[in-house]
């Protein structure tokens, strides 16, 4: 039987603990109306706090992602205060997802220190954590009491929350 | 288990081909020792569940970084890249104790294309093989109720079903249906086409002292820890050990096969550990079932005689292709109100064969293939079904909404695959942690199998859309093709030592008593999951093994 590895801390700074949360609201966003849960509900800051703490026992890229994490989290904030005059953890939802729109699409300018093809594999690392962190087993500590499974309708039918 | 040092026969690989081998053999009465690469594995090693650790962590794969096959991508001018091979279970049982099971026969007219195709494509190499379907039957058979199939024969007055003799049926009728089911199989014979339930290794019931499965929803990439799914752990190198004349070495990687100057085999060179001392086995039989790709690069680095150069030629990958789609006016689909659908957790339970010959004037294409069909919702946990969304913001919350409330359907097309002489096997310059040259692959799909993924999915998306379904996804096959879990033909067999690596009974023309059982030797890819018919091959060869 495997053991998930219980790091002793998170890895995050609380400032860039408040950037990933910014981004992560926006990958997978809620909707308080239609009673939608998502990153915010399902702890994924959190998740990926704990995951990039882990040893590279539990995955080989944990430690390169946490350097990568370190670095980019500053190349965005950078760019953000360049083309908004606002740091990242403080964008105005349209913003973030035009942020992330050129981000994604590798468009964001060289204010950031960043290549087109080194943010586009970024978007892809943040939008993979992030989908772990709403949906992986909340073992991992996102998905908090199941709250997207339940929603979604996964190993049980679907709740109204 | 017995310490057997002098056996008759070695098997290279636990998987489907070496552990029906082993099986068969010892039940001759013959000593055999199995190597296997990987390590032994049980279902504690399985538990908890969870798709981080074993999907997205890779728990069970082949390191990408040590142990990778070279890509040569022919879309980015061959540069090399380093590729994972997710279909190779490097443990005791091999891919059978992470595959799904899905386990239909090749047909008719799989064993003899030309009957369907009439001429080779150009730049292809079709050919028949050399038995037939008759010839396959009896083992076919034998591998349904050693391994545990369950499923149920001539369901419809379709064509291209698994033909049987008259009161022949699998061990176990077929698994749970999915609730999809008679809305699709009405939706299919409106235009006289007809899904039907498909055979899998799984249990439906008790069999064999194995129990139904409980529709955990962890399946492909899995092992199995409720032992519900047929492996050759727990079915044909169970009895190979429990005769008493079998001797499994896990964690036992051979490096080398040797043979002598008279071309016959010697034995093999194994390493107990990567960093070991290579030792040496002396057998008279060797027996290689590794997986297509794995067989060919053994027999490279073996430098068995390759007259005519064909050694690792002819490589195929099943030609794939995806189409999903949602009923806007389908509640999502659910096990009922008495339970007497499958679960939420499961696959989904029909497959389709309408498609393998075409006969359609308005294309050239004739040869076709299988369709598996799935539930878009469930076919994979969930990471892996938002993940392939490639869907973030409004729209991943629009179609989560959509999955959760709305019921689809997901094609999964296995194809007809033409056999090219580029698509090959070689060594690569760098070594896997044993001191083995890695393999490189160069794999380029032909036009056919482009235009019959697309042809297939196309017809099929027709039909459903007709029926009220939005398509949502339709990814056809591309020329490119980095790796996929159904790999052939590396070792053709045939009736001619000039145009074939093996003979018949899937021997080396040029090493004698040197036998390949993986789907190497199979000499056209087929269009159906390739596990029943290579086990099946087993039982035939490892019966006339002398």
């Amino acid at each position: 039987m495997w053991q998930i590895e219980e790091p002793p801390s998170g890895f995050l700074s609380d400032a860039e603990k408040a950037q990933v949360d910014a981004l992560f609201r926006r990958l997978v966003p809620s909707d308080p109306l239609r009673r939608i849960p998502g990153a915010a509900e399902a702890h994924a800051v959190e998740f990926l706090d704990r995951l990039l703490a882990m040893s590279p026992a539990t995955y080989h890229e944990i430690p390169s992602w946490g350097i990568l994490y370190r670095q980019r989290l500053a190349q965005l904030d950078q760019a953000s205060q360049h083309r908004y005059g606002t740091p990242l953890a403080g964008l105005s939802d349209r913003n973030m997802v035009e942020f992330l729109q050129f981000l994604q699409a590798g468009l964001l300018g060289t204010a950031s220190g960043l290549g087109a093809d080194d943010q586009k594999r970024f978007f892809e690392t943040l939008h993979r954590h992030c989908i772990q962190g709403c949906v992986a087993d909340p073992r991992w500590g996102g998905n908090r009491d199941r709250i997207i499974w339940r929603w979604l309708g996964y190993l049980q039918p679907a709740e109204e929350l | 288990m017995p310490r057997i040092d002098k056996p008759d026969v070695i098997v290279v690989g636990s998987g489907a081909g070496g552990g029906t081998a082993a099986r068969v053999l010892t039940g001759r009465g013959k000593s055999v020792v199995v190597f296997e690469k990987g390590p032994q594995r049980r279902a504690d090693d399985f538990l908890p569940y969870d798709e981080l650790h074993y999907q997205e962590h890779k728990a069970l794969r082949p390191s990408v970084q040590t142990d990778p096959l070279i890509y040569m991508d022919p879309t980015k001018g061959h540069r090399a890249t380093p590729s994972e091979k997710w279909w190779i279970g490097n443990m005791v049982g091999g891919s059978t104790m992470i595959w799904e099971a899905n386990l239909p026969r090749y047909t008719a007219e799989d064993f003899s294309v030309l009957t369907v195709m009439r001429d080779s494509p150009p730049g292809t190499s079709t050919v028949n093989w050399p038995w037939s379907y008759e010839e396959f039957v009896p083992h076919f058979e034998r591998a349904e109720w050693e391994w545990g199939v369950s499923g149920k024969m001539n369901q419809w007055p379709a064509p291209h079903q698994e033909p049987s003799r008259p009161g022949y049926d699998y061990p176990m009728p077929p698994i749970r249906q999915h609730a999809s089911t008679v809305f699709l199989m009405q939706a299919f014979q409106k235009v006289g086409m007809h899904p039907y339930l498909s055979p899998r290794g799984i249990n439906s019931r008790t069999y064999n002292g194995r129990p139904g499965c409980p529709f955990c929803g962890y399946c492909q990439g899995y092992g199995c820890a409720v032992n519900d799914r047929a492996s050759s752990t727990n079915t044909v190198l169970a009895r190979a050990l429990t005769s008493g004349r079998c001797d499994l070495r896990p964690g036992h990687c051979v490096t080398r096969i040797l043979w002598k100057k008279n071309g016959r085999v010697r034995g093999v060179e194994y390493k107990a550990e990567p960093n070991g001392k290579p030792q040496v086995m002396e057998a008279d039989t060797v027996v290689v079932s590794i997986q297509a790709i794995e067989s060919a690069r053994l027999f490279l680095v073996s430098e068995i005689p390759n007259p005519n150069h064909m050694i690792g030629r002819y490589l195929t990958y099943h030609t794939k292709g995806s189409a999903e789609l949602c009923f806007k006016n389908q509640p999502v689909w659910d096990e009922g109100p008495d339970r007497i659908f499958q679960p939420r957790t499961s696959l989904g339970s029909l497959q389709l064969r309408d498609l393998y010959v075409i006969n359609d004037p308005s294309t050239y294409l004739t040869k076709g293939g299988k369709f598996s069909i799935y539930d878009p919702f469930t076919i994979y946990p969930v990471i892996r079904l938002l993940w392939g969304l490639r869907l973030w913001g409004k729209p991943l919350q629009d179609r989560m909404q959509e999955l959760r409330s709305r019921g689809g359907v997901s094609f999964s097309f296995t194809g007809e695959t033409m056999s090219t002489w580029d698509n090959r096997v070689e060594l690569d310059a760098r070594t896997d942690p044993w001191g083995v040259p890695l393999p490189r692959v160069y794999y380029e799909h032909h036009e056919y199998d482009m235009a019959l993924s697309r042809y297939a999915l196309q017809r099929v998306v027709d039909v459903m859309v007709a029926a009220g379904g939005e398509l949502r996804r339709f990814e056809p096959q591309g020329r490119a093709n980095a790796g996929y879990g159904h790999n052939h033909g590396t070792l053709r067999a045939g009736t001619d030592a000039g145009s074939s690596v093996l003979d018949t009974q899937c021997q080396s023309w040029d090493v004698k008593g040197l036998y390949v059982l993986d789907a190497a030797w199979m000499p056209t890819a087929g269009a159906s999951n390739p596990g029943l018919t290579t086990i099946a091959n087993a039982y035939r060869v490892a019966e006339s093994i002398p």
